[in-house]
C-alpha cells in the first residue's frame, strides 16, 4: 500500500492530524458528470414517486442540542460540519427512523439486531448496502439503518455515500454538501473535512459533491481500499455503512464488494425478479452476504427468526 | 410468481392484480353493453300452418296423394327455397337493398335462406295400423327475420301463402296426373278389348255351324234327319209293294187289240229300216215303201188313232197302268228325298266332329277377352276413384294446409338478446380479467414472499421493511382518487349531454331502452 492516510473522525477531546498522500498511479479522467437527469431536484411542493427524491432544504440551521444520555456522552464534532435536519423533510423523504413513533422502526430494529448479531459473530464493521437493480431502496435502507444504528448505545455509525455517479444521501437528509468521497479520491481532500454531523448523536455522514462517470475504477482503486481499511481498523466500535449503486447496474458495487466485511442486499417486494436476486448473490464474494432486506413489504411483518 | 397454497395467497393476488382484473373486465363489459344496445335490432315474424287431414273420410274417398306430409313439405320447401323464387320475392319487396351493392346475388339469396326459418311441429299420434305411437308432423312454422318489422311480417305472410299455393298445386297436379294416367290406360285397354271382340266375332262367323253353343242343335238335327230317313224308307217299301201288285194285275188283264193297219205300218217300217241299212233312199223299193207307209199313216190318222201308239181299248187295263205310273213317280220322289236327307245327315256329322277344335280356339279367345275385361273393369273403377279424388282436391276437401296463425307485426326484436349479451360480456370480461391477471402473475417472477425468497436465494432475509407511506403519498393517492372520480363523473355527464343533444332525446332513449329490455 503506497498510500497511508490517516484522518480523524470526530471524537470527543480527540483530534488527530490527518495525513494524506496522493496516489500517483491513479490517473483518472474525471469528467464531472452533472447527471441529474434521472433525478429531479425535489422541493417540498413537487415530489415524484418513482425517482429518488431530492429532499427540500432545511428551513433553519439549528445548533445541535447535546442531551446527556445514560452511559454515553455526546461527542462534540468540531472539525466536521454540522447541519441540522428537518424532521418533516426526513419524513417526506422516507427517512423515518428519526421518528421514535414511526411504525417502520420495528422492522429496522429487527434488521439492526440481525446485523449486529451476525457481525459480532464474525467481526468486521464495514457493511455495504446494495441491491440487484436500481430503485429498490438502497439509500433509504442505508440511511434508516444508520439512523437505527445510531440509537444503539454501543457504537457510532459512519454512513458513506459511495454512489459516485449520484450522491443522494445528503439530499434525502435535506442538507447541502459540496464535498464527498470523490474529493478524497481525486483531490486528496482530508477525510475529516468530508464528514458531516447531522446533529444526531453517534452518526456522521459523508455525502455530496461532484458526480462522476467512471466510478467503478475509483471504487476499486487502492486509495479506496486504504480508506475502507482505515475506517474499519481505526474505530472498532464504529460501524461504517456504505451506500452503493445496484449490483446489476454497472460494476461499482461489484468492484467495491471485496473491500467490505459484510454485504446487505435490498430487495423490493413485487418488483425484483428472483433470478436477478440469485444472479446478484452469485456475483458477490462468498461469505460476505449477511442477508436480504425486503423493502416495501405489503404483508404482515415477519417475526424475527432464529 | 409463487405457489398459491392458501386462500390468503389468492386474495393477495387479487388485491395485487385488481387493476389487471378490473380494467379488462370493465372494458369488455362496456363493449358488450354498447354492442348490445347499438346493434341494429332484428325482428322475426312467424306464421303457423296446420296440416289438416282430408274432410271426407278415407273409407269413402281415398286420396291419390300418398306419402307423408313431411316429405311433401320438404319437397315444397326445396321448390320455394329455389333461387329464382327467392329472387322474385327479393326483387318484389326490394329486400337487402343495402347488400345489393356489396354482395353477389348468390350471397344475398343465401342470406335470405338463412333468414327464413322452417320448422315442423310433430306430435305423437297412434298409428291405426300398428297401434304404436309414432311421431307425425301436424303443423309447421315459417318465419322470416329482418330489420324492418313491417317488411318482415309481409314476407312471412308471402312465404306462408306461397307454401299453401304450392301445396295445392302439387296435390292437384298429383291427382290430375293420376286421373289422366288412369284415363290413358283405360283407353288402351278399351281398344284392346274391342280388337279382341272383333277377332271373336270373325271367328264365330268362320265357324258358325260348329260353334260349341250349336252342338246340341246339331245333334238334334242329326236325330231328326235320321228319323226322316227311316220314314222315307218305310214309304218306299210300301210304294214298291203296290207297284208289284199293280204289275201283277196288269199282266192278268187281256192284252189290247192291235189294228191291222197298225201292224201293217209296223211291218212296213221294219221293212224300211231293214232296206235302209243296205241301200240308199233313192232305191225304188225304199221309195215305194215310204209311200206305202205314208198312206198307212193317213189312214190310221183319219180313223182317229195314233200312228205311233198302240191303242188300248181295254179300260181296266188303262186304269191299272195309270195307277202303276203314279206309284212309280212317287217312288222316284221318295228316293230323291232320301238322298237329300242322307246329304243332310253327313253334314251334321261333319259339324259335330269339328265342334271340339272350334271350341278350343274359341275358349282361348274368350279367356283373353275375359282377362281384358277384368283389367278394364278394375281400371275403370280406379279411374272413377281418381276422378273423385281429383274433385276432392279441387274442392280443397282433401288433406290441406291451413294458416292458423298468420304472421303478426313483431313488436320486440329477437336479437340482439340484450340480457344474454350483457351476461356473456360480464362473464367474458371477468374471465379475461382473471386470465390477464393470471398471465401477469405467472409471468411475474418478482419477489413477494419472504420465506420463498430466503428459500430460493439461499440467503436469510434479515428483515422485511413495510412500505413507508409518507403524508405526501397519502395526499397523492387522495388527489388521484378525487381526480379519477371527477374525471369519470365529468366524462359521464358530458357523454349524457352530448347524447341528449346530438344523438337522441333522453326521454325517447329511455322509452326505447325500456322497450328493448322487456323480455
Amino acid at each position: 500500500m503506497a498510500t497511508r492516510l490517516t484522518f480523524s473522525l470526530a471524537r470527543p477531546q480527540n483530534q488527530e492530524a490527518v495525513l494524506v498522500s496522493a496516489d500517483e498511479a491513479l490517473q483518472l479522467s474525471a469528467p464531472i458528470a452533472e447527471e441529474f437527469d434521472e433525478e429531479l431536484p425535489i422541493t417540498a411542493s413537487e415530489i415524484t414517486t418513482e425517482q429518488e427524491e431530492l429532499p427540500p432544504l432545511p428551513a433553519a440551521e439549528a445548533v445541535p442540542v447535546v442531551r446527556p444520555k445514560f452511559g454515553w456522552v455526546s461527542p462534540q464534532y468540531t472539525v466536521s460540519r454540522s447541519v441540522t435536519l428537518d424532521p418533516a423533510t426526513l419524513a417526506a423523504n422516507r427517512c423515518v427512523a428519526i421518528d421514535q413513533q414511526a411504525p417502520e422502526l420495528d422492522a429496522y430494529r429487527v434488521l439492526r439486531t440481525q446485523i449486529l448479531q451476525r457481525t459480532r459473530q464474525g467481526g468486521g464493521n464495514t457493511i455495504m448496502v446494495s441491491s440487484a437493480l436500481p430503485g429498490e431502496g438502497k439509500s433509504i435502507t442505508a440511511i434508516n439503518l444508520a439512523l437505527t444504528f445510531a440509537r444503539e448505545f454501543q457504537q457510532t455509525v459512519l454512513l458513506v455515500d459511495c454512489d459516485l455517479r449520484r450522491q443522494s444521501v445528503h439530499r434525502y437528509l435535506g442538507y447541502e454538501s459540496d464535498c464527498g468521497v470523490i474529493d478524497y479520491l481525486l483531490n486528496d481532500q482530508p477525510v475529516p473535512e468530508l464528514i458531516t454531523w447531522p446533529g444526531i448523536e453517534k452518526l456522521t455522514i459523508i455525502s455530496g459533491g461532484r458526480s462522476l462517470g467512471e466510478s467503478s475504477e475509483l471504487l476499486g482503486s487502492a486509495r479506496m481500499k486504504d480508506l475502507v481499511d482505515d475506517m474499519r481498523l481505526r474505530y472498532p466500535e464504529r460501524y461504517v455503512i456504505f451506500d452503493l449503486p445496484a449490483l446489476l447496474d454497472g460494476a461499482d458495487a461489484l468492484a467495491f464488494a471485496p473491500l467490505v466485511d459484510h454485504i446487505v442486499l435490498a430487495v423490493r417486494e413485487g418488483s425484483t425478479p428472483i433470478d436477478d436476486v440469485k444472479r446478484s448473490i452469485e456475483m458477490l464474494p462468498q461469505g460476505k452476504l449477511l442477508g436480504l432486506v425486503m423493502n416495501r413489504h405489503q404483508g404482515p411483518p415477519i417475526k424475527k427468526r432464529k | 410468481m409463487q405457489e398459491v397454497t392458501s386462500i390468503n395467497d389468492l386474495l393477495a393476488i387479487v388485491r395485487r392484480r385488481k387493476f389487471s382484473i378490473v380494467l379488462p373486465a370493465l372494458t369488455i363489459f362496456v363493449v358488450a353493453t354498447l354492442t348490445a344496445f347499438l346493434l341494429p335490432p332484428t325482428y322475426r315474424s312467424t306464421s303457423t300452418i296446420l296440416i289438416e287431414d282430408q274432410e271426407v273420410p278415407r273409407e269413402y274417398v281415398t286420396s291419390t296423394v300418398t306419402g307423408f306430409a313431411e316429405q311433401r313439405l320438404h319437397t315444397i320447401n326445396q321448390r320455394i327455397m329455389s333461387t329464382p323464387k327467392l329472387l322474385e320475392i327479393i326483387n318484389r319487396f326490394n329486400l337487402y337493398a343495402d347488400l345489393k351493392q356489396k354482395k353477389t346475388t348468390e350471397e344475398i339469396v343465401a342470406k335470405m335462406r338463412k333468414d327464413i326459418k322452417f320448422e315442423t311441429i310433430s306430435a305423437d299420434v297412434i298409428d291405426p295400423r300398428t297401434g304404436r305411437p309414432t311421431p307425425a308432423t301436424i303443423a309447421f312454422t315459417l318465419s322470416y327475420q329482418g330489420k324492418n318489422p313491417g317488411v318482415v311480417q309481409q314476407i312471412a305472410n308471402v312465404l306462408a301463402s306461397l307454401y299453401l299455393e304450392e301445396n295445392l298445386k302439387v296435390r292437384e297436379q298429383q291427382t290430375l296426373g293420376t286421373s289422366t294416367f288412369m284415363g290413358e290406360e283405360l283407353k288402351t285397354v278399351q281398344s284392346q278389348l274391342a280388337a279382341t271382340d272383333a277377332q271373336i266375332s270373325a271367328y264365330k262367323q268362320r265357324n258358325l255351324d260348329s260353334l260349341p253353343e250349336l252342338a246340341q242343335v246339331n245333334i238334334q238335327g242329326l236325330d231328326m234327319v235320321e228319323r226322316d230317313i227311316n220314314q222315307f224308307n218305310d214309304q218306299l217299301r210300301t210304294l214298291r209293294e203296290r207297284e208289284s201288285n199293280l204289275q201283277t194285275q196288269l199282266t192278268g188283264l187281256p192284252a189290247e187289240e192291235t189294228s191291222s193297219d197298225r201292224a201293217r205300218l209296223g211291218e212296213l217300217k221294219a221293212k224300211l229300216n231293214a232296206l235302209r241299212t243296205r241301200v240308199s233312199d233313192e232305191y225304188p223299193d225304199v221309195v215305194k215303201l215310204k209311200v206305202e207307209i205314208a198312206g198307212m199313216e193317213r189312214q190310221i190318222r183319219s180313223s182317229g188313232g195314233d200312228p205311233n201308239g198302240t191303242r188300248n181299248e181295254n179300260p181296266n187295263y188303262v186304269n191299272i197302268s195309270a195307277q202303276l205310273n203314279g206309284v212309280r213317280a212317287e217312288i222316284e220322289g221318295v228316293k230323291r228325298q232320301l238322298e237329300l236327307q242322307q246329304e243332310r245327315k253327313r253334314d251334321f256329322r261333319r259339324r259335330i266332329a269339328a265342334s271340339p277344335r272350334v271350341e278350343e280356339g274359341f275358349k282361348a279367345m274368350l279367356t283373353e277377352r275375359n282377362s281384358l275385361q277384368l283389367k278394364y273393369d278394375d281400371l275403370n273403377r280406379k279411374y272413377m276413384e281418381s276422378k273423385v279424388a281429383h274433385g276432392l282436391e279441387k274442392e280443397q276437401k282433401g288433406e290441406r294446409f291451413s294458416l292458423i296463425d298468420a304472421a303478426r307485426l313483431p313488436e320486440l326484436p329477437v336479437s340482439p338478446n340484450i340480457p344474454a349479451i350483457l351476461i356473456i360480456g360480464l362473464i367474458l370480461g371477468i374471465g379475461v380479467g382473471v386470465g390477464v391477471a393470471a398471465l401477469r402473475e405467472f409471468s411475474d417472477h418478482s419477489v413477494r414472499d419472504v420465506d420463498l425468497l430466503a428459500k430460493l436465494a439461499g440467503v436469510p432475509v434479515l428483515a422485511a421493511i413495510p412500505e413507508i407511506v409518507t403524508d405526501l403519498d397519502r395526499a397523492r393517492v387522495r388527489s388521484l382518487r378525487l381526480k379519477a372520480l371527477l374525471g369519470t363523473s365529468v366524462t359521464i355527464c358530458t357523454g349524457i349531454m352530448v347524447f341528449h343533444f346530438l344523438v337522441m332525446d333522453l326521454n325517447v332513449f329511455w322509452a326505447k331502452l325500456l322497450r328493448r329490455m322487456m323480455l
